[in-house]
């Protein structure tokens, strides 16, 4: 309590200072977001400037004579030839585990009615990544409770994987599906009291995103528990071009006071297709050159500098070994990955989840295009038991789709060829997954077993779906001390081999009565 | 009449050509230049001389020093003032000011940096706290 008593003593005596030195500005000019400033001598790049009415700017272009700045908030009350100052501050946005199950636009302010965020400290928007020397390889893995990304595409805490697609191909539910298992994760971690246990933070930026949806959204975070362990940004498709284009930065500030706390989390940027048109226009409005289809130079710097911020931090010289994971999703037009976004964001990510608006509507969902989607560093991270159980399984699912195309044209296949295209079929059946549902280590791991022993192979294909349901209730209401040991082991050993032979054995037979 | 960017780098030459030693415009050579370029007529003669005219104002209003006072200062309080200044800046043009509103105090603005000690500023500064 001394310490407010303090620290208000001590702006009261700034306050009554006898003189204070500013540096001032002329209005020249103001529209669409963005005020000419004439004067200002002294601001600096990314400064806040203040204008009458507390509005606060962001100085973009420093000119001969000029400057050019970005209005946060609304400027409909200024006019042409008002005065306005620099601060010498750069934006900031309050960072904290206050702001966990919060709901908060660009700059921090709570959206959701909750009362004022705590905050427990202040971060710049804008902040140079870590460097090479703080840094380590990805060796932990983000469980998505995805079956085909867990065990084909696997994420690692500090990789940025990119989530890319069509319009409704499931992008944002892959992304909210990863934030739901992180909270079951969580949660069930502390209930039991996990030893070792590194929580999973998740954050959720929505760039130019309808009201509509993000409400829905954070509706089905609350249903589902995951809310508490999420932090919401949102600057929708009615805010301001600058808020939107701020908004991923201020989300990778509250995601970086994470990972400053040695803890990690999980950021996703929805999406970043909008927020680089964003960024163009407000580029646009400040008379900036523009270059292909209007973008202006520095869009690949734009997603760059963010995404360089996601990191695995080590825990040497004093740092506390934290992480940042990245999932950017852009929405391509019919399918085109070679565009001018997605290939800039491709090239700056760890790799790609395709999702594919055929496989979509053949209801293979969640959609994913195995053959163009990759993992570049994530395989290092794979939970062990996994990786042993799915090695083959993104070979077979290729082959199989080779041969599928084969198959339409003759109908006598040799017995290699049939057993192979069975087997696909099988493994393209047990990936569906509803969404809302992310699954769980054990339950991930008695889904491969079953189909990599080949425990599935004599259950038509049409019933696949039906057994795998049925074999995961068993699993969770007879075999729970078996899920237990995979989730703590997390190695294929003797023993659990052994225990999940017998157990699938088990539930074979007792299907034959 | 388009301000190009050749016609305001020529704008800029013409300007650096007006200084004199000390650096300062120099009111004689801004008005022969004027004149020279009326007279002359050269290509995109007149958007150069409305450039020039610009990067003028804008020189002209960095060395403007505005006082603005509560009160009218006396003879001597603005001599005061004016040693002070022409210390610190070279070339000042002076301009006085009254605004009751002030309170009390004055303060000063040279070219874009305002010096603010007057009554009212303190208040609105210890409103916001």
């Amino acid at each position: 309590m001394s310490n407010i008593v303090q620290e208000l003593e001590a702006q009261i005596r700034n306050a009554a200072a006898a003189a204070v030195s500013e540096n001032v500005g002329t209005i020249k000019a103001i529209g669409d977001g963005v005020a000419r400033i004439e004067g200002l001598s002294n601001a600096m790049l990314n400064e806040m400037i203040e204008f009458p009415g507390g509005v606060m700017g962001l100085a973009m272009n420093l000119e001969e004579n000029e400057v050019g700045a970005v209005l946060i908030g609304s400027g409909s009350h200024l006019r042409e030839g008002d005065t306005c100052k620099t601060t010498g501050r750069l934006l900031q946005v309050p960072v904290g585990p206050g702001l966990l199950g919060r709901v908060v636009d660009t700059l921090g302010n709570p959206l959701d009615g909750k009362g004022p965020v705590e905050a427990a400290a202040h971060y710049p928007v804008e902040k140079i990544a870590s460097g090479i020397i703080s840094r380590q390889g990805v060796n932990q893995p983000v469980q998505t409770g995805i079956l085909p990304i867990d065990a084909m595409i696997p994420i690692g805490r500090g990789q940025r994987e990119l989530i890319i697609g069509d319009r409704s191909t499931g992008k944002t539910a892959l992304a909210i599906d990863t934030i739901i298992s992180q909270a079951r994760q969580n949660k069930r971690a502390e209930e039991q009291g996990t030893e070792g246990y590194r929580p999973l933070y998740s954050i959720y930026v929505a760039i130019g995103q309808k009201r509509a949806n993000v409400s829905r959204l954070v509706a089905k975070l609350e249903e589902s528990g995951a809310l508490p362990y999420t932090i919401v940004v949102v600057a929708s498709a009615s805010d301001s071009a600058a808020m939107q284009y701020l908004a991923p930065y201020a989300g990778c500030a509250m995601g970086e006071y994470f990972m400053d706390q040695g803890q990690d989390a999980l950021i996703v940027y929805d999406d970043l297709s909008k927020h680089a048109v964003a960024y163009r226009q407000v580029s646009l409005i400040l008379r900036r050159p523009s270059g292909r289809e209007a973008y202006p130079g520095d869009v690949f710097y734009l997603h760059s500098r963010l995404l360089e911020r996601a990191a695995r931090i080590n825990s040497e010289g004093g740092r506390k070994g934290g992480s940042l994971t990245a999932l950017p999703v852009i929405e391509t037009q019919a399918g085109d990955v070679s565009a001018y976004i997605p290939t800039n964001v491709i090239s700056i990510t760890d790799g790609q989840i395709f999702l594919d608006t055929d496989l979509f509507y053949q209801g293979v969902r969640p959609a994913i295009n195995v053959g163009i989607s990759v993992s570049r560093v994530g395989s290092s991270a794979q939970t062990k038991i996994v990786k042993k159980l799915a090695g083959s399984v993104k070979l077979d699912l290729a082959q199989f789709e080779e041969l599928q195309a084969f198959a339409q044209f003759g109908s006598d296949l040799d017995a290699a060829t049939k057993a192979k295209l069975e087997r696909g079929s099988r493994i393209v059946e047990l990936f569906k997954q509803g969404q809302y549902e992310p699954k769980s280590l054990g339950i991930e791991v008695i889904n491969l077993y079953a189909i990599q022993r080949g425990y599935l192979d004599d259950v038509p294909v049409s019933d696949i779906r039906r057994v795998r349901a049925e074999l995961e209730e068993e699993a969770s209401v007879n075999a729970a001390d078996l899920l237990a040991a995979i989730e703590t082991e997390k190695t294929l050993t003797d023993d659990i081999d052994a225990r999940l032979k017998a157990f699938m054995t088990s539930f074979k037979n007792s299907r034959k009565h | 009449m388009k301000i190009t960017k050749d016609v305001q780098a020529q704008a800029r030459r013409l300007l650096r050509l007006c200084r004199g030693a000390d650096g300062l415009l120099d009111e004689e050579r801004v008005r022969r230049v004027a004149t020279a370029v009326l007279e002359r007529r050269p290509r995109n003669g007149l958007a150069l001389l409305t450039a020039f005219t610009e990067l003028v104002r804008l020189d002209c209003e960095a060395h403007t020093a505005t006082i603005t006072s509560a009160v009218p200062l006396s003879e001597d309080e603005q001599q005061r003032i004016r040693t002070k200044l022409d210390a610190r800046h070279a070339g000042l043009h002076y301009v006085w000011q009254n605004d009751p509103a002030l309170i009390g105090g004055l303060s000063v603005r040279v070219g874009d940096s305002v010096t603010d000690a007057s009554l009212r500023s303190r208040i609105e500064r210890l409103s916001r706290i």
